[in-house]
């Protein structure tokens, strides 16, 4: 009805004013032709309008444009009411401030928002409806706009009384909030600039508090984006989340996908940092999205910056799978991205856009390394260490050991193409590379990258055959895994990083037997050394299988806590991956919820973590044993030399082993079959059969047993089987490992020896102990 | 008396308001007399063009006023139009101004003004001709209650005389 009238009004109006033209005036077609146009586009604009209805009750307002659109804004929630003058004057001020507000900080771009009103959407609607339209913001962000021009004046007198008494302070705003926010910004800015954290996090949050009084929530947002940079330095994680999502809520809302990309290239930071496997998958998707805005954005070094995270993601992933997908992946994410910098960034000298092709060298470099191709590896170190100096920047450290890593290996690869010079050139400057990254990561490097560099230094001194130098640089990496588990980033994958490690004891323990063989003044040091790494790294196994399954520890009630804090903190990781993959590119309130679950999951895994540690000594011997000394063995063997332990420990190239008995000096029943390392015993004791198989077998598999392992020749021609024959030895204690578990070695030993075996000597110990102790009191 | 609402009065135009369209249509009709009577004559059709342009602006700016509501609060009193809501807080007010108009031809013209200017300068002018006069009364009482700064009364007409609304 309300339309129709206006139709015909319309009508009256302009026609009227055309007829009335045509009959007083003479040439008068123009007015005639302007007046039914405007009549047109009026009869048009009213009833584009009158498809919007507005609904304004007592506690909200709500906008209806049939079935489709709903928005519904209680007074309480609103921070900011525009009409078009206000919105076009911060227009102007946004275009002729643009080039201060686009400003860098420190290595990022600093950009504002587009300011409320001012959204190409919202312009367009005002500009051809030439409506006085309202637009609203709420606090999270939302923003309605109102058509005025399709409310009478009773309704819009309405509306904005009860706009005015229920939301008085949008209306009225503290002049002096508007001049501390950006005084509080500007000063968080200059203490992030000189990295001073705490100071800049604190004002970022003052300055964000005060945006937020004033209704300026898109200043809040990239407060907050601020605190979250503020809080990754700091390394608190879980705070760093819960702000991110907010600031992703706010800039959704916002319709801001610059704030939209950084957000989320955040969350994956986050993600990359203290989440699991299925953590660094919800890392790519974020960062995916993230590509796609600055895409849309045309923003090119970003979209760069992207994929090269998306690359250094697929690596990581790679490293903890183990599938080649992933580097593949890897790879062609970072030649496309190489290609984008080469392409569209052309001519670019910034150190910034410099430093991240130095980054996709590097990835490419890493993915060369992994497939090892060390030629192209070491040139394309090389190429990246060259930009990353001539822009003044030092190279990542892993890449650096890895770079002396692939020189290394193409000295000793190339040796028929390549003169002696030319070998020995190659091996000092691997030498010199490792030596820098080593001496960079004891200076400023996090843990994990140092135990890498150490481990890359010490395979190299190992495949070199310079068994000193790798034991040294093998027993700082046990010494640091050692010193804390809890230091490596991502809890959930803490045993899949620890995996990559577990080829260092064996390692140090095979060293440190050849040492022993050829330094006869110092051998039972060495062998001593040697023992205790080989326990270290059974219970390193132990602890790894243990923290694997699903089993639970003991009825303890602090190992019942433990596990329903690593469920949780899992549930809470998988929750997440729910919600995304649910609501595909909305970020509501109900995935700030699950991050806060998370941060509280976390935080009680890490605390119960701890708790566990410093309160239950039986975990934590199991976890970070003591271990036990060869002496302390032989002091609870039985004084007529009856019996004896003979621990086993399968190296790469030999196996060790430890034979122990009471009154017997180690040095002599100490030692390495050089014949048998992992892959030989693997080739000459298939374990794959089936049980019928192995009865079959197992007649020909005690000879093999007898023959390969007991008969095998040690140094100085002595054999486990020379051991066993010993008179008086009635028991024996074996300790297999790896293959040996599921070899039958107590049925090649001779009738008349009573055979147990243990898992380790450690826990042999822990397990006798205390009953023998209790058998002493009692008598 | 005011509608009052959960504690808030809000005054509206009283019947008698539509006078002030009188002096609207007049400059309407007499631009138009001017346009069809005179038409051949380019002067006239200037000055029809221009009392009818000037009719349809009086007429819409009265329309505007008649729009608008005045709503006291406990700490506020605030001009709601269609195009908008200006308010001032009670305790912000330091001036009060109000100008009376009683002129020789009153039918149809506002004949009172208040003039509320709080310390920044900013001014919220009511025209409280467009109330009855029972709710300007009601208005300009609780003005005097609230405010805590001097009231003064500026009178413009030559000839002082009573009020034309009744």
């Amino acid at each position: 009805m309300r339309l129709m009238l206006r139709i015909v009004s319309t009508i009256f109006f302009f026609w009227g004013i055309a007829a009335l033209g045509t009959v007083f005036l003479t040439h008068v077609r123009l007015i005639v032709g302007v007046s039914i146009i405007i009549g047109l586009w009026k009869i048009i604009r009213d009833i584009y309008l009158s498809r919007w209805q507005i609904e304004i009750n007592g506690d909200s307002v709500t906008v209806i444009r049939k079935k489709r659109v709903r928005n519904s804004v209680c007074y309480s929630e609103i921070c900011r009411v525009q009409t078009l003058w206000p919105s076009i004057r911060i227009l102007i001020l946004h275009l002729t401030q643009r080039p201060e507000s686009g400003r860098v900080i420190g290595d990022t771009l600093s950009r504002l928002a587009v300011p409320v009103g001012a959204e190409w959407s919202h312009a367009l609607r005002r500009l051809w409806t030439l409506s006085e339209d309202l637009l609203i913001q709420t606090r999270s962000g939302v923003t309605i706009m109102i058509p005025l021009g399709n409310l009478d004046s009773p309704e819009r007198r309405e509306l904005w009384t009860q706009l005015r008494l229920e939301a008085p302070s949008v209306f009225q705003p503290d002049p002096s909030l508007l001049k501390k926010a950006p005084m509080e910004e500007e000063k968080g800015n200059k203490l992030k600039l000189d990295s001073q954290w705490n100071g800049a996090l604190q004002h970022y949050q003052d300055a964000a508090n005060l945006w937020e009084q004033a209704g300026h929530m898109d200043s809040t947002a990239r407060c907050f984006r601020h605190i979250v940079d503020c809080h990754l330095q700091l390394g608190r994680y879980t705070e760093a989340a819960g702000v991110a999502s907010q600031a992703l809520n706010l800039a959704s809302n916002l319709v801001d996908r610059y704030g939209k990309a950084y957000s989320l290239n955040h969350l994956a930071a986050i993600e990359w940092k203290i989440a699991g496997q299925e953590g660094l998958c919800r890392a790519l998707k974020y960062i995916e999205d993230a590509e796609k805005l600055y895409a849309d954005l045309k923003m090119p070094f970003y979209k760069c910056r992207m994929m090269s995270n998306q690359a250094i993601i697929r690596e990581q992933l790679f490293v903890l799978t183990g599938e080649s997908t992933h580097l593949n992946k890897c790879k062609s994410l970072a030649e496309e991205a190489l290609d984008i910098i080469q392409t569209e960034l052309h001519g670019d000298q910034s150190v910034n856009t410099r430093m991240q092709e130095a980054n996709l060298l590097g990835s490419l470099a890493r993915y060369k390394f992994y497939r090892e191709d060390w030629k192209d590896a070491s040139s394309l170190f090389e190429e990246a260490f060259n930009i990353g100096q001539s822009v003044g920047r030092y190279m990542i450290i892993d890449d650096l050991a890895m770079w002396g890593r692939a020189l290394f290996k193409l000295s000793q690869n190339d040796s028929t193409s390549k003169s002696d010079t030319n070998r020995l050139q190659l091996l000092h400057h691997a030498l010199k590379e490792l030596d820098n990254a080593v001496r960079a990561a004891q200076s400023n490097a996090g843990f994990s990258e140092l135990i890498e560099v150490y481990s890359l230094r010490a395979d190299t001194f190992w495949d070199m055959g310079n068994m000193e130098a790798a034991v040294k640089d093998y027993e700082m990496v046990i010494s640091l895994l050692e010193s804390s588990r809890f230091m490596l980033e991502r809890p959930l994958d803490r045993v899949s990083l620890l995996r990559r490690y577990r080829k260092v004891y064996p390692r140090t323990v095979e060293a440190l037997l050849s040492m022993a063989d050829r330094d006869s003044e110092h051998a039972y040091d060495l062998i001593e050394r040697a023992f205790q790494h080989c326990e270290r790294g059974k219970a390193r196994n132990l602890a790894e299988f243990l923290s694997l399954s699903t089993m639970s520890l003991s009825k303890t009630p602090l190992s019942h806590v433990f596990e329903v804090a690593k469920q949780n903190l899992r549930a809470a990781h998988s929750h997440i991956g729910t919600l995304l993959k649910k609501e595909q590119e909305s970020y509501s309130q109900d995935l700030f919820q699950a991050w806060e679950k998370l941060q509280e999951a976390q935080q009680k895994y890490e605390d119960i973590s701890k708790q566990i540690v410093e309160s239950s000594t039986e975990f934590a011997e199991l976890i970070s044993p003591k271990v036990p000394s060869l002496s302390e063995i032989q002091s609870w063997l039985p004084n007529d030399n009856s019996g004896a332990v003979i621990e086993f420990k399968v190296g790469e190239n030999a196996l060790c082993v430890f034979f122990i008995t009471r009154e017997v000096d180690p040095v002599k029943t100490c030692f390495m079959i050089k014949t048998l390392g992992r892959k030989e015993l693997e080739k000459r004791f298939p374990c794959n059969e089936t049980q019928e198989c192995w009865e079959k077998l197992l007649p020909g598999l005690i000879e093999m047993i007898e023959n390969e392992i007991l008969a095998a020749p040690g140094p100085h021609g002595i054999r486990i089987r020379k051991l066993l024959d010993m008179p008086k030895l009635k028991r024996l204690v074996i300790v297999p490992d790896g293959i040996l578990h599921r070899l039958p070695i107590h049925a090649a030993i001779k009738d008349g020896i009573e055979v147990t075996s243990a898992p380790s000597s450690a826990v042999l110990i822990h397990t006798l102990l205390p009953r023998l102790e209790k058998l002493l009191i009692k008598y | 008396m005011p509608e009052q609402r959960e504690g808030h009065h809000i005054f509206k135009p009283g019947s008698q308001a539509v006078v002030h369209y009188l002096w609207d249509f007049v400059a309407i009709a007499a631009g138009v007399f001017f346009l069809i009577l005179f038409h051949s004559m380019i002067i006239h059709i200037l000055i029809g063009v221009i009392m009818l342009l000037f009719g349809i602006w009086q007429f819409f700016s009265t329309r505007r006023v008649l729009g608008t509501h005045f709503v006291t609060t406990q700490d506020d009193i605030i001009l709601v139009s269609s195009i908008g809501a200006m308010g001032l807080r009670w305790n912000e007010i330091g001036e009060v101004l109000i100008r009376e108009r009683p002129s020789g031809m009153q039918l149809g013209r506002p004949d009172r003004l208040v003039v509320l200017t709080d310390h920044a300068r900013k001014q919220l002018p009511l025209n409280t001709s467009v109330l009855s006069q029972e709710d300007e009364d009601f208005l300009l009482a609780q003005i005097r209650q609230k405010v805590q700064c001097p009231i003064h009364t500026v009178t413009d007409g030559i000839i002082p005389s009573r009020p034309w609304r009744r």
